[in-house]
């Protein structure tokens, strides 16, 4: 018994040792988190996103940082979405790396530290979830469309087509929960018919079931809400089974190509629209330091979240030169309001708004050949 | 400005939490798994149900955070009740698979029925804890509590573990059917220790949810069924200090690592590569976790102790009652007291006894005799419950006990012996003999907690109890020694005291002189013998024809599972038809 | 009616492969009554396995074949360096169990280590759409029903008529007694253990073919593998076949009568009863 309690104390030192080091950090470095999907079935969206992070600390350091800080990011993980992880992961980067400002990804994940963020004073910025719930909130600011912008775009372009029937699948998830009940609704009031809605798990791969239902329904679009792969699978399936019915959604990950292979032409997203090919100086320079470091085109993940990081560069910079303490999250928020117009990456400007939205040009993609190609615009 | 040094202090605040609500956690699982002998790999999905119904009694049902943690726990405990009836009747090998397949069905309904839990992202907003109007909404403040809570729950479980139940349990998971030929319902000791285990679970599960102020179905899914299951497993099962042990160092380590400098999208991977690997090298190399089973009734010891002073070694008193009476059993009644007629089982297509009778008249031995294979065991198991007949009927002193459970036997006056004696081995002589007496208070969990003064006082007049029959047997000098270290003769003087113990009436023998030399062969025929003259009745099955001539008065000659001769020893022994059948010529 | 013909036809698609999952984990549970549950890290080295092989331009066929032998490798290897001392030195059930949890957390957590978190594909084998009458399925498909049925007639018939199978046979009913005749039961249960991982990397190359594959594809194969052979019948080979079969079809109907999320909640639901009332299985015999 006595050899163990020595053994735990002994643990119980390093791990008092260990964190206060962490502590002392250098006090000239502004350090922000993110909390993003690094593990898991969406994972290739925290890759991107971290992607597009770095990229923005190396150069905003190379110009020698924000108001007499080097900037420093501290990447957390909440596995694809799951709460707990980004719980803890919002403890740990409030108490040990003591941010002001964090990143956040994926709807469940978000929601789920709002209540501390707003106890603590940290300022969340989300890039990529889309869950219409993440409006006013305090502390939140969503740089990506959500739902309740983007859904209703897509279908009213179906609909002006001159589609009628809807059958939708949805994976059992906050964000697709939510789009899927906002695409029904909308859907609904335009006068279509919705025959028939599928809620799958999260996560799963076969969906020869539900997509035989869908063709025994013969609907003449499908809208399928689900994020990362779940999209792909569905996609897949439905046309293995033959269907030929347009299928739209709200994502497509960077990967989806390689579980639909060529199902996925076709496909119709709304989302901002992030022109790789953008006269904009800013914007080509970002794009060719992203694809010589990593050999691909970014997508607009890693764009919002190269964009959010020049965001805080900004708010750093307004609360230094008005004498005011960066490590304080509601300086930081107070400093949005100063000018709620900040540079976009998408060329132009991108204004935020009360309700913790944002105003961002949105278009329709189509997929043709495994990429998305632009067919419709929208000004935001 | 925030303070910053508060912030520090917060975090580790935190882990702490985490770690005491993780070693509640296991110290539940263990009292089902370690002192139950009972595999759930269903715990994680009780701790999700608990914090459910905690959290929605709060938030919807306008409980105080106090009284949401009674109902989870009484509702999850009830429903564990329900549950632990079908575990126990599965088999051990099916067991783990039967609980995984609840913990799936448990999570994916919660998940499926998101309009209730959430789903996925759960239910956001619980109320933070709040007792007599002090709110803990940060985990400084919450830590006093949950140490609180914790030293609660161990402080429950050792109780419980230390007590007749606890005894009762590790015989339980020595030998069932042992237990159970001591008069010990065995299903509802498992049944109570389930209960009791899934309602901490539950508790606990309560008060976590109000600490994160969340909680959704993933709180309970399979990898933290596993994850409490390892705790336990590492730390030493039947040990709480182990699941102490067990569940600070699965919680600590994988922060520590945390600190580690190195790109995020590894260190998830990194860290189940380690505790996978820990995992494989404690289960090759060191099963039994890191401390070992801890089962102590101190108080016992140290009163035998004090007793064991004050009196004196008795060994002419014997086969009396403990109480001085001379026995019961002295019937005014002539006549068999026991008696079994037309009694028939078969397996399968064998028929291993038909039509099998037998009378067991007060005060006097009887032996059941009959070449190997008759069914003798077999009869013995029928006639005590172990066993249900197909046909036929037993009485008695009248009444029809033909379809009584093997445990109530001993309450109504039946004990029997084993062939292969089935002492508990891995408890001392005193606590083998404790165990065998009937209707302990100490055994019944509401006693234990809400009448203490009264347990205690039985207690030690038991322990008084045990030594009067520790005497008898001659067994003074080994009463600590753990059985399994005794001599095979003095494991089944000890078996033999342990019967008396029971103070039944009726003792039925099986081979109780088998694999000892004849000095103890004599002892042994001796003892029989002076337990039938203070009233005793009794039955021996035997194949040692001189310890059936020398003590019996009646035998019952058995073969090809029926009874095919009565009589007295001279008169069977002198047939040369029945020597044919014996000795199989 | 269309409908449930393409669903019916579905799930005996489906239930080939679940016939083949379960007949690998059965024939090692059957003999040795190890719950292997470090079955899924093999699956996904199989399947890593074969993706390596490709991606170092190696053609698909002896790709294949690279992945069978790694499983079996591995599987032979776990047995004769964890199982079998731990047996020796009398461990417990739950213990033997949790060193294969341990085994199938690490080896999955290695396989994203070294290989990362995104999905790959395999590519090779000519994926077109067939369609007869209303029902619809892919080349794949039918590779996999041919493929499946036919390693499961191979199984049977090496379990029937060879000395080796005679064996194992002998062991899966009695192990004592085969013991006592002669029979090297330490071999024999590394002899399943191959055979197992053999048959289950065969699993993993049709399956990877169809949906590309992640470090976590282990853990729903592991399930699929062991729900068959409970449902279907503990010791009865035969009784993994059609539990696997069952299980096929009642995946794909069950949506004829409740959403489709309750899927996976009444295939445990349906374990959890079959344990109940006849944890033996639909044709399952106790083993002496």
């Amino acid at each position: 018994m006595k050899k163990w309690t020595y053994v735990c104390l002994g643990m119980l030192t390093v791990f008092v040792l260990t964190t206060s080091l962490c502590l002392a950090g250098d006090s000239k470095e502004f350090k922000f988190g993110a909390i993003l999907a690094m593990t898991g079935s969406g994972s290739w969206y925290g890759m991107t996103m971290e992607r597009g992070i770095n990229i923005a600390i190396n150069e905003i350091n190379a110009s020698g940082g924000a108001g007499g800080y080097k900037f420093a990011c501290s990447v957390e993980d909440h596995k694809s979405g799951l709460t707990t992880p980004a719980q803890n992961a919002f403890r740990k980067l409030t108490s040990i790396d003591k941010v002001s400002a964090i990143l956040s990804s994926f709807s469940a994940p978000t929601l789920s530290i709002m209540a501390m963020a707003k106890q603590r004073k940290v300022i969340v910025f989300n890039g990529g979830a889309s869950s219409p719930k993440l409006i006013n909130i305090p502390f939140l600011h969503n740089t990506r469309m959500l739902g309740n912008d983007i859904v209703p775009f897509t279908l009213q372009y179906l609909w002006d087509k001159g589609y009628r029937t809807m059958a939708t699948i949805y994976a059992n998830q906050t964000a697709p929960i939510s789009l899927n009940e906002t695409g029904v609704k909308f859907w609904k009031k335009l006068g279509g018919k919705v025959v028939s809605q599928q809620m799958h798990e999260t996560g799963a791969t076969d969906f020869t079931s539900e997509a035989s239902v869908i063709k025994a329904k013969n609907p003449d679009i499908i809208f399928c809400p689900s994020t990362g792969l779940d999209v792909g699978y569905v996609i897949k399936a439905i046309r293995k089974m033959g269907i030929k019915a347009l299928i739209c959604g709200t994502e497509h990950s960077g990967d989806m190509e390689k579980v639909t292979g060529s199902a996925s032409e076709g496909y119709l997203f709304a989302s901002e629209f992030f022109d790789v090919n953008s006269d904009d100086p800013w914007t080509k320079r970002f794009v060719s330091t992203f694809e010589a470091k990593f050999n691909v085109k970014p997508d607009f993940y890693a764009a919002n979240y190269y964009e959010l990081t020049y965001i805080l560069k900004d708010l750093v910079s307004r609360v230094v030169a008005r004498g005011g303490n960066p490590f304080d999250g509601s300086q930081l928020e107070k400093a949005i309001w100063y000018n709620p117009k900040f540079r976009s990456i998408y060329g132009g400007y991108i204004k935020f708004k009360k309700n913790g939205t944002c105003e961002k040009p949105v278009v329709l993609f189509e997929i043709r050949n495994g990429k998305p190609v632009v067919i419709k615009k929208r000004r935001g | 400005m925030r303070v910053e040094s508060g912030l520090t202090v917060e975090y580790l605040a935190h882990i702490l939490n985490l770690a005491f609500t993780f070693v509640a956690l296991t110290i539940s699982l263990n009292l089902i798994l370690g002192y139950g002998g009972m595999a759930s790999m269903a715990h994680g999905a009780f701790f999700c149900i608990g914090g459910y119904i905690s959290a929605m009694a709060t938030m919807h049902w306008g409980c105080s955070f106090f009284l949401s943690v009674v109902l989870a726990v009484i509702a999850t405990s009830v429903l564990g009740g329900a549950l632990a009836a079908p575990f126990i009747r599965v088999q051990e090998e099916y067991l783990i698979l039967f609980t995984i397949a609840f913990q799936m069905v448990v999570f994916y309904l919660m998940l499926s029925l998101y309009n209730i839990t959430g789903g996925d992202s759960g239910i956001f907003g619980v109320p933070p804890v709040e007792i007599f109007g002090f709110v803990a909404d940060t985990p400084g403040k919450f830590l006093p509590i949950m140490t609180v809570f914790m030293i609660i729950v161990f402080y429950v479980s050792m109780k419980v573990t230390n007590s007749p139940i606890g005894r009762v349990l590790k015989g339980i998971r020595e030998d069932d059917m042992a237990v159970a030929s001591l008069g010990k319902n065995v299903i509802k000791f498992k049944v109570i220790i389930f209960m009791v285990g899934t309602g901490i679970a539950a508790g606990i599960g309560g008060i976590f949810a109000h600490y994160t102020e969340f909680i959704s179905p993933s709180i309970g899914n399979l990898d933290q069924s596993i994850l409490i299951i390892a705790m336990v497993v590492l730390g030493g099962s039947a040990n709480l200090w182990g699941s102490a042990l067990g569940a600070c160092l699965l919680i600590i380590i994988p922060e520590i690592l945390n600190f580690l400098p190195g790109a995020t999208d590894i260190i998830v991977p990194l860290r189940g590569f380690i505790y996978g690997v820990l995992l494989i090298l404690f289960m090759r190399f060191r099963p039994e976790g890191l401390l070992p089973e801890y089962f102590n009734l101190k108080s016992s010891k140290k009163r035998v102790l004090d007793l064991l002073d004050g009196v004196p070694e008795k060994k002419s008193e014997l086969f009396r009652s403990f109480e001085g009476n001379p026995g019961h059993g002295t019937a005014s009644k002539q006549g068999p007291i026991l008696e079994a007629r037309g009694i028939s089982k078969s397996f399968g297509g064998l028929k291993a006894v038909n039509n099998f009778f037998l009378e067991l008249d007060s005060a006097k031995i009887t032996a059941l005799v009959g070449p190997n294979g008759c069914g003798k065991t077999t009869a013995f198991n029928l006639i005590t419950g172990f066993l249900k007949p197909d046909n036929g009927k037993i009485f008695f002193r009248g009444k029809n006990i033909t379809n009584l459970p093997a445990h109530k036997m001993p309450y109504i006056g039946i004990v029997r012996s084993w062939q292969d004696v089935r002492i508990f081995k891995g408890m001392t002589v005193m606590d083998n003999l404790l165990i065998a007496i009937q209707n302990q208070s100490g055994e019944s969990l509401v006693k234990l907690f809400f009448m203490p003064w009264y347990v205690k006082k039985e207690q030690t007049d038991n322990v008084k109890r045990a030594l009067f029959y520790l005497d008898t047997m001659g067994l003074r000098r080994k009463a600590f020694e753990i059985a399994r270290n005794l001599s095979y003769a003095e494991q089944k003087l000890l078996a033999m005291g342990r019967l008396l113990a029971t103070e039944a009436e009726v003792l039925l023998l099986d081979e109780p002189s088998s694999g000892v030399d004849p000095n103890w062969v004599e002892n042994f025929m001796d003892i029989i013998k002076e337990l039938a003259v203070s009233g005793k009745t009794i039955c021996i099955v035997e194949h040692n024809l001189e310890v059936v001539r020398k003590i019996s008065d009646i035998v019952f000659f058995m073969a090809e599972g029926r009874v095919i001769a009565k009589g007295s020893a001279e008169e069977l022994m002198s047939d040369p038809k029945l020597g044919e059948i014996y000795f199989g010529v | 009616m269309g409908l449930f013909f393409q669903l019916l036809a579905r799930g005996l698609i489906t239930g080939s492969l679940y016939a083949l999952l379960g007949v690998s984990w059965g024939i090692i549970y059957n003999t040795t009554r190890t719950f292997h549950f470090a079955h899924g890290f093999i699956y996904t080295l199989a399947a890593y396995m074969v993706l390596l092989s490709v991606d170092l331009s190696i053609p698909l066929l002896p790709s294949l074949l690279i992945g069978l032998a790694a499983a079996t490798i591995a599987g032979c290897a776990i047995e004769s360096l964890a199982y079998y001392p731990m047996r020796q030195k009398d461990a417990s059930q739950l213990s033997i169990f949790l060193t294969s949890v341990g085994i199938m957390i690490a080896g999955q957590s290695l396989i994203h280590l070294l290989f990362g978190p995104d999905s790959r594909p395999l590519k090779g084998f000519p994926d077109k759409t067939i369609s007869i009458g209303t029902i619809t399925f892919t080349t794949v498909d039918l590779l996999t029903v041919v493929a499946s049925w036919g390693v499961i007639i191979i199984l049977f018939s090496f379990l029937a008529r060879t000395k080796g199978g005679m064996k194992i046979r002998a062991v899966a009913s009695n192990p004592e007694k085969a013991t006592f005749i002669g029979i090297n039961s330490k071999m024999v249960f590394i002899l399943v253990f191959g055979i197992g991982s053999f048959i289950l990397a065969f699993a993993a190359f049709l399956s990877t073919l169809d949906k590309p594959a992640n470090p976590n594809i282990g853990l729903h194969a592991l399930l699929i593998s062991f729900i068959t052979v409970f449902l279907g019948g503990v010791g009865n080979l035969g009784g993994a076949v059609i539990g696997g079969i069952i299980l096929g079809l009642a995946e794909s109907l069950v949506i004829m009568i409740l959403p489709t999320q309750y899927k996976i909640v009444i295939t445990f639901f349906i374990l959890f009863m079959v344990i109940l009332i006849r944890p033996e299985g639909l044709m399952g015999k106790k083993q002496a």
